[in-house]
């Protein structure tokens, strides 16, 4: 791979390099993405959220998030969405979704609304796009439909009684019954990831079906955690729902995510059949300008290094847990370059004495400073350089946990960096 | 309801003076407005002192310490361990306080052991190479909350009673005898209790208990934090060989060290939080002693308040004296109530001793103390206290079957539920914080992210929760975990936070 040299080289495997890898493919570009470890999409959850929260001084949950857009670009010229602008973003939206219903994954939504599902917790979450199979629930929650929420026996981070009772107020219609597992599971740990695999087998599903039938009553539509199989999971939801005669929808869970590794295998397995390189287990040690031409990167695991050269760069390695930021006693520092980061001037000002301040904590809004091609500003506060780019949530001036904007931002801004790519070197 | 005495506050100070009376065969009712320890008891360096400390500035304090912990040592084993400590010098201290130090502490009859450079850094590689003298002394770790634990449940076993989240609201007044005193608990609920003698243990809190009978009890606010490593640094505990100052012990606590402390005097009792500037201090001022310090990974900070009592008022409190006062209220009209402050971990069992002592005069009680003889039971339902127990049983035990609540703790849900059984019996209330103090939960390197949630559901699969109310417990108790962590996030524990604020905030919108 040494002498190959590529258009473009993405590094990050979460959803922001995901993205910027398959837009980069969709316009023929030789690219080769680079990920770090098999875990990062483990922590999605499987939700698009676009914006569902904005200002946050109030805080104002958007029922039209492309309003919400609007809003924000006029109130924060410096947040990532602002560079990007409002078309670009929704182009974005409507050729990542289309990538991922070419992939197996269909998404839907209410049109130019946002969507209210019920999470694990029985809270209430607000986002844009939502799994197919999770639709259901959606409008479940809606009509206040009679429905089973079922869970099961030893699944630690999954209670259907706690949502059942949590939601009572918001959903009143809700049953919660914990089932065995139809398959004998052999691990604690995971035990999502176990069932999903388990439910693959058309025998498991008989044997659920056959449990949950008698506990239907007056259920409309039987909710359960997000287990409905890694591949193939919309064949396994329409299979089940067939034999109950009930849809069927998932609820979001805490990591590991079976959506999430669903989004991962199905992207993987679209990007290398658009040509994409996949580069796994290594880790982008330095990012070298070699002149006008050629960017090039090092990367590494253990004792093995190697150089490999691209005309442009997307840095999407995320913040602290993703390791494109990392944090010491004195401040915040980018991973690879040591590029400039934007932050709060001393420690005490990073959280504020609330943990669940709405505002969120300031160095939520730390990050990489860019230019409205997206590429990090350098020391001089001028772009690093020429052809390197950042997306996702390794920006500054965006807090997407408490926006509710995450995938949101990690898919407009590949859509921007890579088309700033093109644009620079067309 | 009635009892012989009312004590008010259980720390450490109160559990022990109600075991103490319970010994004698004197009925006593304990109320707390939290919970076991929710002061100074649950947030010091765990530190059982040889009294070596204290030789310099503070002789009581050296001599109190050198018996008791001598006692407690063969008395309450399963709450200690016997690490030893280690009086170290580097490079830059005072050579006239070094010198002096084994004289001193000869003096008090405190056993000390010069070590060479060379012996010191075998016994504890993790000291700094700037080392210039060590000695060796009888110091110890001792698990506070077990302490607490097992006094109460001891008391207990003889009658006593323990009402937690129970707040004293005013005293009832009959010529000078305190005949009532009126009381609020967190649901609501109002009771009064009729005592023939009151004691006030409150600690820091004593100057606004003693208020409620019209009585100025002077307090000295001295705030001290600490710090709490992810993984144990050293084997014993770890003191500057230099007067009492910031950042000078490093004492174990199971599986991890404790770093403390700071002193700064405050204007009340609470809200007492760490910050950033004490743990940057803290970081600094350690890491000369034992230089991993510095680029330790830490899961918490926390702050208790020293009170202290003195004639004479100083900047810092540290010249202060850490002795005790058992404060007879008789002599300012009031004849049945007595407030017990200052002291040190250390000592509480004197202090309850030589209340329980003034107590039984006045009751005419003739039975003499016992604690100083009578080994601290040990009972099962406390052992979850202790750090690494509940791992060490697993690899034990090796049962496949048996799922953890906490997995950074490995606390298994059977003792989680013994826990809850517990505290329902006990007509408690239900709080992730009152199951944390008594098995570790959420004291690990998630702090709560993972295991807080999972508890809710533990409690509504148990049937224990019902609509929202899980929600509320939940927010509590991440924002009580909040400002132990805001001033330690950084390297990955930052990344920890952002994972649980991901979780907490952006998928379940706890925030909104």
């Amino acid at each position: 791979m040494n002498d190959t040299k590529f258009d473009l080289i993405v590094v990050g495997a979460g959803m922001a390099g995901m993205a910027a890898t398959a837009f980069a493919v969709g316009r023929g570009l030789k690219t080769l993405q680079i990920g770090a470890t098999p875990g990062e999409m483990y922590f999605a959850s499987g939700l698009l959220d676009l914006l569902g929260v904005h200002p946050l001084k109030r805080p104002n949950r958007l029922d039209n998030p492309w309003a919400g857009i609007g809003a924000l670009i006029q109130d924060s010229p410096k947040h990532p969405y602002a560079r990007v602008g409002l078309e670009n973003i929704r182009y974005s939206w409507e050729v990542f979704v289309a990538i991922l219903n070419k992939a197996g994954l269909r998404y839907c939504s209410w049109p130019e609304q946002n969507a209210v599902l019920a999470t694990c917790a029985g809270t209430p979450k607000i986002t844009y796009k939502v799994p197919a199979s999770m639709w259901p629930g959606v409008i479940g929650l809606k009509n206040k439909s009679p429905a089973l929420i079922i869970d099961f026996e030893g699944m630690k981070d999954f209670s259907a009684v706690q949502m059942v009772g949590t939601l009572s107020s918001h959903w009143p219609g809700l049953r919660a019954q914990r089932l065995e597992f139809p398959y004998p599971l052999k691990e604690l740990d995971c035990q999502n990831i176990f069932m999903a695999e388990a439910l693959g087998s058309p025998q498991v599903r008989s044997d659920l079906a056959a449990t949950i039938i008698p506990l239907l009553e007056d259920a409309e539509l039987v909710g359960m955690p997000a287990i409905l199989g890694v591949r193939k999971s919309a064949d396994i939801a329409a299979d089940l729902e067939r034999q109950i005669g009930a849809p069927v929808f998932e609820i979001p869970t805490m990591p590991p995510s079976v959506p999430g590794l669903r989004l991962k295998e199905a992207l993987e397995r679209e990007l290398l059949r658009k040509g994409a390189l996949l580069l796994r287990g290594r880790r982008a040690l330095a990012i070298n300008s070699t002149g006008r031409k050629w960017v090039s990167v090092v990367v590494g695991a253990g004792q093995s290094q190697e150089t490999l050269k691209a005309k442009g760069v997307v840095l999407a390695t995320g913040r602290f847990l993703g390791g494109g930021l990392a944090a010491s006693r004195s401040g915040i520092h980018e991973t690879i370059m040591n590029l400039p980061v934007h932050q709060p001037q001393t420690r005490r000002d990073w959280h504020r004495p609330s943990f669940l301040d709405p505002r969120g904590h300031p160095i939520n809004r730390a990050g990489l400073e860019v230019d409205d091609l997206l590429r990090p500003l350098g020391s001089s506060g001028r772009c690093y350089d020429e052809n390197l780019f950042a997306a996702g949530s390794l920006l500054a001036h965006q807090d997407w946990k408490r926006t509710k904007c995450g995938a949101g931002l990690a898919i407009a801004t590949a859509y921007g960096a890579v088309r700033s790519f093109i644009e620079l070197n067309s | 309801m009635e009892t012989e005495v009312l004590i008010i506050g259980a720390g450490v100070t109160g559990a022990g003076l109600a075991r103490d009376l319970a010994l004698r065969g004197v009925h006593c009712v304990i109320v707390e407005a939290k919970d076991i320890n929710a002061g100074a008891s649950g947030a010091n360096n765990g530190l059982l002192h040889s009294g070596a400390r204290y030789v310099s500035n503070d002789p009581v304090s050296a001599n109190e310490c050198r018996d008791e912990s001598r006692l407690l040592k063969t008395l309450a084993p399963a709450c200690i361990e016997d690490t030893g400590g280690l009086f170290v010098a580097v490079a830059g201290d005072d050579e006239a306080y070094i010198a002096d130090f084994p004289q001193l502490c000869a003096q008090h009859g405190i056993p000390v052991k010069k070590l060479q450079r060379q012996e010191a850094l075998e016994l504890e590689p993790a000291l700094a190479g700037t080392l210039i003298a060590a000695y060796l002394v009888e110091d110890a770790a001792i698990n506070p909350f077990r302490l607490s634990l097992e006094n109460i449940t001891q008391a207990e076993a003889h009658g006593a009673r323990l009402m937690t989240h129970t707040e004293v609201v005013s005293f009832e007044r009959k010529g000078s005898c305190i005949q009532a005193a009126h009381l609020r608990q967190k649901s609501g609920r109002e009771i009064i209790i009729e005592a023939q003698q009151v004691v006030n243990a409150t600690g820091p809190w004593a100057g606004t208990v003693t208020s409620l009978a019209g009585l100025l009890v002077p307090i000295i606010y001295s705030k001290g934090t600490l710090l709490v490593t992810q993984t144990r640094v050293t084997s014993s505990v770890i003191n500057r060989l230099r007067p009492p100052s910031d950042g000078d012990i490093v004492s174990p606590g199971g599986t991890v060290s404790l770093v403390g402390t700071t002193s700064v005097g405050l204007d009340a009792p609470s809200p007492c939080r760490p910050t950033v500037a004490e743990v940057d201090l803290l970081v600094t001022e350690a890491a000369a002693m034992v230089p991993a310090l510095a680029d330790m990974r830490y899961v918490r900070a926390f702050a208790g308040v020293r009170p202290l009592l003195a004639a004479e008022q100083t900047a810092d409190g540290r010249a202060l004296s850490r002795g005790f006062v058992v404060w007879d209220h008789e002599e300012e009209g009031v004849s049945n109530f007595i407030t017990v402050t200052g002291g040190k971990l250390t000592t509480f069992r004197l202090m309850a001793e030589k209340t329980a002592d003034l107590v039984c005069s006045r009751l005419g009680v003739k039975s003499p103390c016992r604690t100083r003889t009578v080994p601290l039971v040990s009972s099962k339902i406390n052992q979850w206290t202790e750090a690494g127990l509940a791992a060490r049983l697993w690899l034990k035990q090796q049962n496949p079957k048996e799922p953890f609540l906490c997995e950074c703790e490995m606390v298994p849900k059977t003792a989680v539920d013994r826990i809850i059984d517990e505290l329902i019996t006990k007509e408690e209330p239900l709080s992730l914080s009152a199951i944390g103090l008594r098995t570790r939960v959420g004291r690990g390197s998630c702090q709560g992210a993972f295991c807080g949630f999972r508890m809710i559901a533990h409690l509504y699969q148990r049937g224990e929760l019902e609509s929202g109310q899980g929600l509320s417990l939940l927010r509590q108790f991440l924002e009580r975990r909040w400002h132990g962590l805001r001033p330690i996030l950084w390297g990955p524990q930052l990344a920890q936070e952002e994972l649980q604020e991901a979780l907490h905030c952006g998928l379940f919108g706890l925030d909104l």
